[in-house]
């Protein structure tokens, strides 16, 4: 399956990662959760603050089937 | 000698709008003569010429986008801006601009040289002074009509609720966790809705917080491990301008009821892609 992964703010350089296609993203041969998106691309989970799938609020844990879209977001606080 | 007529409709002229259609209209000067000669407040002068369907000249390139009702509802609205920085700032300039009747505004502290890349009344003669006494100053000249009071104060605690009493909406223009919380908490308490906005880098976000809807906890809630964008990122001139319209959009739908108002969706916008999302939380 085919998840495009979208990381936002200072998460963005960690989608600059071989496994990532030009369209932004990874292909899983077995069932995967967002948790083992963002270890493929290395993104040290401390650093998440939102996590979201097809655009809705979701968890780490929560599961991926082909063309998902997962968003994840820092903390950001500037004003 | 014919006695002189002080009627507002005497004023008045007709203009075009920007579709071609006649409309009066009335220019700040005869508003302000008026309403020194009649002995009535500026803000009651521009509110009594708008119920009599003279529109304020300043008011005129807002048409049809907001009509001259909107712009009665705005004169009568009151709204509070917490935080006077990068977002803060743009945010109060543009809804004096607007015509928002008054504007209670906090922030504790005072311009300085780190303030100069993105705060709209920063600049070389404001350095070192209040940044919402500055900001008084210059929106009283921007527009008269507005009433502005300036809190040189911090809101950080939750029994600060009093001086939210006669707001309509709350726009949380602050830059800590634990402020915002205390925000949230405090619109919680006057069941008001806070428009809340922040950025990091060229990019931002803007969400309206509905009373007790626990979502400003889904934000900054918990022990913060890692290190926020915009201090690996900074905050340059660009997402501040950005992300302000945004709140003022959302603060207009929200005074006027329009534009899915209810709509509580997360907008992150990214100039440097450029990307726009809507995210459910």
């Amino acid at each position: 399956m085919k998840i495009e992964v979208r990381l936002f703010a200072s998460l963005a350089p960690y989608a600059n990662h071989g496994d990532m296609d030009s369209d932004g993203c990874l292909s899983f041969k077995t069932p995967a959760t967002i948790r083992d998106a963002i270890q493929r691309l290395g993104v040290p989970e401390q650093e998440i603050k939102l996590v979201f799938l097809n655009g809705v609020g979701a968890s780490l844990d929560s599961s991926l089937k082909d063309r998902d879209r997962v968003g994840i977001f820092p903390p950001i606080g500037g004003g | 000698m014919m006695p002189k007529d002080h009627s507002l409709e005497s004023r008045a002229r007709i203009e075009k709008d920007c579709q071609g259609k006649s409309c009066r209209v009335i220019c700040d000067q005869d508003l302000l003569a008026l309403a020194d000669i009649l002995n009535v407040p500026l803000h009651q002068m521009y509110l009594q010429s708008m119920e009599k369907g003279i529109l304020p000249l300043r008011y005129l390139r807002n048409m049809p986008s907001i009509t001259l009702k909107e712009q009665i509802i705005l004169q009568t609205s009151q709204v509070a801006v917490v935080g006077a920085g990068g977002l803060g700032g743009r945010i109060i300039e543009g809804l004096s601009r607007l015509g928002v009747g008054t504007l209670h505004i906090f922030d504790p502290d005072f311009f300085d040289e780190t303030n100069l890349n993105r705060q709209i009344f920063a600049d070389q003669n404001t350095l070192g002074t209040s940044k919402v006494e500055v900001m008084q100053e210059c929106c009283r000249l921007i527009n008269p009509a507005v009433r502005i009071t300036a809190h040189r104060i911090a809101v950080k605690d939750q029994n600060q609720d009093a001086l939210f009493a006669d707001v309509q909406v709350i726009v949380d223009a602050l830059d800590t966790p634990d402020d915002r919380l205390t925000l949230a908490a405090i619109a919680g308490k006057c069941r008001l809705p806070l428009v809340h906005g922040t950025v990091a880098g060229f990019g931002g976000r803007v969400m309206v917080i509905h009373p007790l809807d626990g979502r400003m906890e889904m934000l900054y809630g918990g022990q913060e491990t890692a290190c926020s964008a915009e201090h690996q990122l900074g905050t340059p001139v660009l997402s501040p301008a950005l992300i302000a319209s945004f709140q003022m959009m959302a603060v207009l739908n929200l005074l006027l009821g329009k534009n899915q108002a209810t709509d509580s969706r997360m907008i992150y916008a990214d100039l440097e892609k450029p990307s726009l999302d809507l995210f459910e939380l």
